[in-house]
């Protein structure tokens, strides 16, 4: 006996690939089902649920399930419930539950169970109710966007419904193997959630960022602790012990350059900083492949007094790149250009070699275009402090 | 009776609930139907939360009928079918919706174990169940656990001064009852005595926080892990309920009391004897014990003390039997504290008892039981070990790796060194694989109802200890200079870690003991196979077979047929292969060593440490790989970096493995064992290598010295009994000796009558040969710097004592410069009689006296024959 999911790609091929079998809105055969249901459409249909059931005074998680609830209680015949959970959906924000599992959990208890699970081939291959099946998708792929990883009971609500063969379930399958891996899979794990204050914030992007130098030391200033600085602001400052060695052995002549503002990401908010950097390193020329392959005279600092004296020329360190010399990168609560200056200040006092060399403020940014450091910081300050 | 809502369950065809609700709980049964099979569910309500339990008596088709009911095959269906009931149970009766019922039947049952897992790994078998790492706790149960480790971590870290301790070598009481207040002294006493109740898994959490002082956690070990184990194990009701509620406060502290001054390892040779009283109601202790931990702050000890009983046929014998003994019983004693090397906080003393008067009632076990009570106790109290030093050695690894950061060297922070990569990486893969192990025994012991796990327990602390004694001692080394001084806590955790190799039973008896438990269980069932191998002739066309099945195994390509990758995650794939590829070959050194010893085999130590390093090193690969694809297949953090460790486990065993096995194929020929053998048998048994090599060429008179002072070294041996002696000294002497008395002795039979005996063996010689000492010169020996003399087979009558005396006054009499190469004479033509020594200063002279004197008949050089 061919096995249903056999038989269901076959006719995939038949009628145009397994890519539209995903896909219910394409799928040929079965449109006369389902009015093509495209966003002006989909509009209408949430407006079908009376916008009264989502005032309320209080909108927080358990108003929100009160109100599924009350749903089911009032629509045994499930009238409208697709319309009726997309309409939820569009408020969950609102309510403040889109990365609440058991609210979700809530909404796929709306479907009716059983009457939907396809009895025969032909039901599995074409998918089975339709409208249904993408509504259902669609619960799963807010999820997806929200990062909630679904559990076991997700699988048996929606296999209730659908089947196991159903793409909701299929969907939950993949889901459920790959966000979990997902979940930890960066390396500088961050609380959840992120936190609002800008200042932690910052610290923790910097943190992040000055991970390649785990002596790194991140220092925290107030504006307010210098005299004549307009901006009085919190000014966050990562600087390693060796870039300060670094700092020291660079010549008075060429100037440093305070850079940005580069964007870093952390989940979902955004903090801009500043690289204090310095003329890069030129690269020693490489040692030929003659050099390479003579062995008569091998010195090495290990045994050799005269070979450690030679080395004594540091090696190059991770903060020489090849774009520039990194000295020290910093965020501040306006990113301003005058917090900035109030940053080298206090930068020149654990630094002496600040005294020395120039320090230029160039307000381009590789990944942009030049904005007005005013501007975008001033909006940025703004966006944060909110 | 009410009907459930079955629209929601499609599948079911009818369900019906029957429950009861009073004030505290909820009582229920649902029955239901699908299919025309029919199944229950019971259901309960504990502490707020439904509880449901599906069982699973379908009628006989069973798998036919999960199907049905569940649209899916497996169990595991049907119980999320019994997750979804409950809910709907709690639901309708008005409870809060929170069971989650699925993983409350996953955590609370306990299995019954089909096969002991390790010991079937002698038989090339794998628990495939295990392969998928054991998940003893729910996440609710995680999170308790998470919080009540925190606080601990936190005195652990902060307000202990583990220096003073060790200074002082006394646990502060104040630090005592903080310890008390955090319940770590009834860690794993059940909550109706006053316990925390933990399992094994969580008691193994909090050892690895405990673990952080090395007398603490001794202390805690010693009162919970065997001194108070004995009442968990087998005490009665009544005895639990006295003691364990006092115990649990540490209001009371429990000591072990086993060893005795003249059995260590044998636990069955114990001379502590216990005797009835003729009222027979009361037992007479009496007998001392050393070494023991808590001695002297204890109230409650479980002693093992000889009994006198009868066996079947009703003669007399002794056996052992456990007690539960208080301090109040009075006549206990206990020594001043021990100064140890480690653990110096802990308290160890001796424990005399004389007379002291124990109840009937407070009998452990049995009476004549003890010897099974003690192995069970000391048995279930190691898994924890593993943990406690991955404890150790991860905080060590942060300490350590801190400093490879900051100190530079040649321009360069340590961690750059490779060197140092190695050790670290080693260090981080050792910690890897005993947590694993640890956590994976824990879980056996959680998950299945009274599991056989001795032997994996004793796996994790062979191992487990002697990784933490290496890793600790790495870390000194990464360390340099700092890690020996006294003012940081390094050596403090080297000197800490040694004893662990040495208590609970010691590694050495550990790795017999694995082995024999392995060869013990291969054996029932291999019997028959391995009587036909070691008799060959008797089964040839049987021996062919094996011959050709083991034919793969000869060619170290055995056939993987144990299929375990499909168990793993496919990342892993290559380590899960060497695996498989070690269990096999452990079956195959199991097989070796069956067929050629038989069952000589329990005495072949060396062959018995193979196998069970083989064991063992297969168990910590299995452990960490299983543990590594769970990690990965569920996402944990930093679970990629876990595959790489897990890896590096497996090829670490796998070459081990490689090593040991091609050991064992070649079996007692093996050179070094050989020679092991022969230098412990000369070493222990019965000579003595007096050792005095001078590398340096003296002058006379100290050669003289030190061949006086070698005679003196020599004849206090002898008078202290010794047999034999190897006299070892530089050549000069040595060759006089040689040359002197032992070529005459050895070389030159005395009654050969073509030689002087008188003219050729001194006079020392004869003496020696006349007191029937065996005095010859080992020839191996020559070829080194300092040549030997061994004299054997030494009476130790005062006659040859003096023969010695006197052979020694000659040697010393002598002076030991080596001949200076002498300046070529003047060649004055000089004929010399061979025989008598007389010189002529012309040939023809000597052909005279030759003639005249020696016509006796000389021997044919090629056949010897003697003619004229």
């Amino acid at each position: 006996m061919l096995r249903p999911r056999l038989l269901s790609g076959v006719l995939a091929r038949w009628t145009g690939g397994a890519d539209r079998l995903q896909s219910s809105r394409n799928f040929g055969v079965s449109n006369f089902l389902l009015k093509k249901a495209d966003d002006s459409e989909q509009e209408e249909q949430k407006q079908v649920v009376a916008k009264s059931i989502f005032d309320m005074k209080e909108k927080n998680k358990n108003s929100y399930i009160d109100m599924v609830r009350k749903y089911n209680e009032r629509n045994v015949l499930k009238r409208g419930h697709v319309e009726f959970i997309y309409a939820a959906m569009k408020h969950m924000d609102e309510f403040g539950v889109s990365k609440d599992l058991e609210v979700y959990k809530a909404l796929i208890g709306i479907f009716p169970k059983g009457k939907m699970i396809p009895r025969n081939l032909f039901q599995e291959a074409f998918q089975h109710y339709p409208k249904h099946q993408q509504c259902a998708t669609d619960i799963l792929e807010k999820m997806e966007q929200n990062g909630v990883i679904p559990d076991m009971e997700v699988e048996v609500m929606l296999t209730n419904v659908f089947g196991k063969t159903g793409h909701p379930v299929r969907k939950f399958m993949r889901m459920y193997y790959w966000m979990p891996k997902f979940n930890n899979l960066s390396p500088w794990p961050l609380p959840k959630p992120v936190p609002d204050d800008p200042f932690e914030l910052a610290k923790l992007a910097l943190q992040r960022i000055t991970s390649v130098d785990l002596l790194t030391k991140i220092n925290t200033f107030d504006s307010k602790d210098l005299e004549d600085s307009l901006d009085k602001t919190w000014i966050l400052s990562a600087q390693s012990p060796l870039q300060k060695e670094i700092l020291g052995r660079l010549p008075s002549d060429q100037p440093l350059y305070v850079e940005g503002a580069f964007k870093i990401w952390l989940r979902s908010e955004c903090v801009q900083y500043f690289v204090l950097r310095g003329k890069p390193k030129p690269y020693q020329p490489r040692p030929t492949m003659d050099e390479i392959d003579d062995v008569s005279n091998l010195k090495s600092p290990y045994i050799d007094e005269e070979a450690a004296e030679k080395t004594l020329e540091p090696l190059r360190t991770v903060h020489e790149q090849a774009e520039g010399t990194i000295i020290a990168i910093a965020a501040t609560g306006t990113s301003s250009k005058d917090s900035l200056l109030s940053w080298i200040r206090f930068l020149q006092k654990t630094n002496p070699p600040l005294d020395r060399i120039p320090v230029l403020f160039s307000m381009t940014s590789p990944f942009g275009q030049v904005v007005p450091v005013n501007d975008s910081a001033g909006n940025q300050g703004q966006r944060l402090s909110d | 009776m009410k009907h459930i809502n079955i629209q929601k369950y499609s599948h079911l065809k009818s369900a019906v609930a029957t429950y009861s609700i009073d004030e505290n709980a909820v009582f229920g049964q649902f029955i239901f139907v699908a299919n025309g099979a029919k199944g229950h569910l019971n259901v309960r309500q504990s502490e707020g939360h439904v509880v449901g339990r599906l069982h699973e008596n379908f009628p006989p088709l069973l798998a036919r009928v999960r199907k049905m009911l569940c649209g899916v095959r497996g169990v595991l269906r049907a119980r999320r079918v019994a997750g979804v009931l409950c809910r709907t149970a709690a639901s309708e009766v008005g409870q809060p919706l929170t069971a989650d019922t699925v993983l409350a039947d996953k955590y609370e049952k306990k299995r019954t174990q089909a096969k002991p897992f390790a010991k079937e790994l002698f038989l090339g078998r794998v628990d495939y169940d295990l392969f998928a790492y054991p998940e003893v706790l729910d996440p609710e149960r995680l999170q308790t656990l998470n919080e009540m480790v925190a606080p601990i971590e936190k005195f652990f870290n902060e307000r202990l001064d583990s220096r003073a301790i060790d200074r002082e070598a006394k646990i502060p009481p104040e630090v005592l009852n903080a310890l008390k207040e955090m319940g770590l002294f009834g860690q794993q006493i059940p909550e109706e005595f006053g316990g925390l109740g933990l399992n094994a898994t969580e008691f193994a959490r909090i050892a690895e926080v405990t673990a952080l002082d090395g007398s603490v956690a001794v202390t805690l070990a010693a009162h919970q892990s065997i001194g108070l184990k004995g009442l968990l194990i087998c005490g009665t009701e009544e005895q639990k309920r006295k003691y364990l509620p006092r115990l649990a406060t540490g209001e009371w502290v429990a000591a072990f009391c086993l060893t005795e001054p003249s059995s260590g390892s044998d636990a069955a040779s114990i001379q502590t004897r216990a005797t009835l009283d003729k009222d027979g109601k009361t037992w007479r202790l009496n007998g001392g014990k050393i070494w023991i931990s808590n001695g002297g702050i204890a109230d409650f000890f479980t002693v093992f003390a000889k009994t006198e009983q009868f066996d079947e046929i009703g003669q007399k014998e002794d056996k052992v039997t456990a007690f539960v003994v208080e301090r109040g019983f009075g006549g206990i004693t206990s020594g001043k504290p021990e100064d140890k090397l480690g653990i110096r906080g802990s308290n160890t003393t001796e424990v005399h008892f004389d007379n002291t008067p124990i109840p009937m009632e407070n009998v452990l076990g049995e009476v004549g039981g003890g010897f099974k009570v003690a192995m069970n106790i000391l048995n279930s109290g190691r898994f924890s070990m593993g943990s406690s030093s991955a404890g150790v050695l991860k905080k060590l690894i942060k300490l350590v790796t801190t400093h490879a950061t900051e100190r530079k060297q040649f321009g360069k922070q340590l961690k750059e060194f490779g060197l140092i990569k190695e050790k670290v990486a080693k260090l981080s893969v050792d910690v890897y694989a005993m947590e694993s192990m640890a956590y994976m025994t824990a879980g056996i012991l959680d998950l299945y109802d009274n599991p056989d796990c001795a032997m994996e327990a004793a796996m994790v602390k062979v191992y487990s200890s002697e990784a933490a004694w290496t890793g600790v001692s790495e870390c000194l080394q990464i360390l340099g200079g700092l890690g020996y001084m006294k003012d940081y806590p390094y050596e403090r955790y080297l000197r800490d870690s040694r004893i662990m190799m040495i208590f609970e039973g010691t590694n050495e008896i550990m790795r017999i003991f694995i082995s024999l438990l392995g060869l013990q269980h291969a054996g029932a069932e291999l019997s028959e196979t391995v009587r036909k191998a070691r008799n060959p002739l008797l089964y040839p066309g049987y021996t062919y077979r094996l011959l050709r099945m083991n034919f793969r195994h000869t060619m170290d390509a055995p056939k993987m047929n144990l299929r375990l990758k499909g168990y793993t995650h496919p990342s892993l794939e290559a380590a899960t292969n060497n695996v498989e590829y070690c269990v096999l070959r452990l079956q195959y050194a199991t097989m070796i060593v069956l067929q050629r010893y038989g069952k000589g085999v329990i005495d072949a130590q060396l062959e018995l440490r193979r196998v069970a390093d083989i064991a063992i090193n297969v168990y910590a690969a299995f452990a960490s790989v299983s543990r590594a694809s769970r990690s990965y297949c569920i996402g944990l953090h930093n679970a990629e970096y876990e595959l790489v460790l897990a890896q590096t486990v497996a090829l670490k065993t796998l070459a081990l493995v490689k090593q040991y096995v091609g050991e064992l194929e070649v079996g007692p020929l093996n050179g070094l064992d050989q020679a092991h053998m022969d230098i412990g048998k000369k070493l222990h048994q019965s000579e003595v290598i007096l050792d005095y090599a001078f590398s340096i060429k003296t002058e006379s008179i100290s050669d003289t010295q030190d061949c006086v002072s070698i005679l003196v070294t020599a004849l206090q041996d002898l008078q202290n009994g010794i047999n034999d002696i190897i006299v070892q000294s530089q050549r000069p002497a040595i060759n006089w000796c040689k040359e002197e008395i032992i070529s005459p002795l050895n070389e030159v039979p005395l009654d050969d009558p073509f030689h002087d005996a008188e003219n050729f063996v001194s006079d020392e010689t004869q003496q020696l040969d006349a007191a029937g000492l065996l005095v010859h010169w080992d020839d191996k020996q020559e070829a080194t710097e300092d040549p030997v003399i061994v004299i054997k087979n030494i009476d130790k009558d005062a006659a040859s004592l003096e023969v010695l005396n006197s052979v020694f006054d000659a040697v010393s009499e002598k002076s030991w410069t080596e001949s200076e190469p002498q300046e070529p004479l003047d060649e004055v033509q000089q004929f010399e009689c061979l025989n008598c020594n007389e010189t002529f200063s012309d040939a023809g002279e000597l052909e005279a006296h030759r003639a005249k004197n020696h016509t006796l008949p000389t021997a044919c050089d090629l056949c010897g024959k003697v003619s004229g």
